[in-house]
């Protein structure tokens, strides 16, 4: 538990008897309780509905930290894994919302299903954070934690803050991702003529039981192109179709996630 | 989430492998095409090449390959939600979509 300055944990969570192994859970405990003193405690959530930006923010951080620091944990791949996790839940007739609205709630189960307000919201960061670059996300949240200091957070003002630090616009992308449910589905079809390759794009909500099913997001899509697929070239798509001339005939790897990776 | 024409899905498994060095972007490729089957998106042919070529290390597949199983097995998400369940933007009712 996040207590601001006296986080309280059981110690069987944290410590391994030795001998064992320790487990996925003891490794991110801990930055995940040390990220809320800033993303929960330093800055709160405004209303319950708002409760994603503490945990999604923890859980993008402990997941981060342990890639960097204990990969023999938890890789880029596991997270990929974990990326598909919430695509399967994100499809069901269950799925909510990242963001909700929670005016029946008070605190009674506002963290659930906790796979979109940790998970999903994590990724939706790590999509932020790949279209406009890590330093500048940094930046960013800097300013969203100055702003906002001892006081409340929405997903308006976390956006704002980033968009005021970098001047790259956020905000349509993370509330299309948030306030939706299910996820898009991108075709592509590039053809080469004479010396270009002649890219079309499509989006669709990808098959879903969603009770409110989305039809479009604003998504920022990063091409792979070239001989070596070396080439990079990112864009925000916001309607059902686009077209996009590349140079040369070349194969094309699409990443709806602001890289190719994730 | 990326599908490709048949052309395009030939084109990028025939370069795919400059990227080798690269295994997180070879399981997602390799994920994206499990989740398009699931939805007849494309074909076991279409499947069985891509997981063909984005071949993982044999650690990386047994661990994908436990996600995978428990996705089908149902054991992801389908939590329930406490609360009710309100219109939360721009979004477009179900039986308001052509089909």
């Amino acid at each position: 538990m996040e207590n601001w300055g006296a986080i309280f944990e059981f110690a069987t969570r944290v410590l391994t008897k030795p001998g064992d192994v320790r487990s996925l859970g003891a490794v991110t405990i801990v930055p995940h309780e040390v990220a809320h003193q800033w993303f929960g405690d330093l800055v709160t959530l405004d209303w319950w509905d708002n409760v994603w930006l503490n945990e999604s923010f923890a859980r993008w951080f402990d997941r981060k930290t342990t890639i960097k620091f204990h990969p023999e944990f938890y890789t880029l791949t596991n997270y990929v894994a974990d990326k598909h996790n919430v695509i399967a839940a994100d499809v069901k007739n269950t799925a909510v919302p990242v963001q909700r609205n929670l005016t029946d709630a008070g605190s009674f189960g506002f963290i659930d299903p906790s796979i979109f307000v940790y998970n999903k919201g994590s990724h939706v960061l790590e999509t932020v954070q790949n279209y406009i670059g890590e330093e500048a996300m940094q930046k960013g949240l800097q300013r969203y934690l100055k702003d906002y200091q001892f006081g409340n957070a929405t997903p308006s003002r976390l956006w704002s803050s980033i968009e005021k630090a970098t001047g790259v616009k956020v905000a349509a992308i993370g509330d299309s991702y948030i306030r939706q449910t299910g996820v898009p589905l991108l075709t592509v079809d590039a053809q080469c003529a004479g010396d270009k390759t002649y890219v079309s794009i499509t989006q669709e909500s990808f098959p879903n039981q969603n009770v409110y099913p989305a039809s479009r997001w604003t998504i920022p899509v990063t091409l792979a192109y070239g001989d070596a697929l070396e080439q990079r070239k990112t864009f925000v798509f916001d309607q059902n179709a686009t077209q996009l001339e590349l140079p040369g005939c070349t194969a094309v790897l699409a990443g709806p996630t602001g890289r190719t990776t994730t | 989430m990326t599908n490709y024409s048949d052309q395009s899905w030939s084109d990028l498994l025939g370069k795919i492998q400059n990227l080798a060095s690269n295994q997180a972007l070879l399981a997602n490729v390799s994920a994206d095409g499990q989740r398009l089957f699931e939805v007849n998106r494309i074909t076991q042919a279409q499947l069985d090449q891509i997981k063909a070529v984005t071949k993982l290390p044999p650690l990386l597949m047994a661990k994908m390959q436990e996600n995978e199983a428990k996705i089908a097995a149902g054991e992801v998400g389908g939590d329930p939600f406490p609360h009710a369940l309100r219109f939360q933007g721009s979004l477009t009712l179900r039986e308001n979509l052509p089909r």
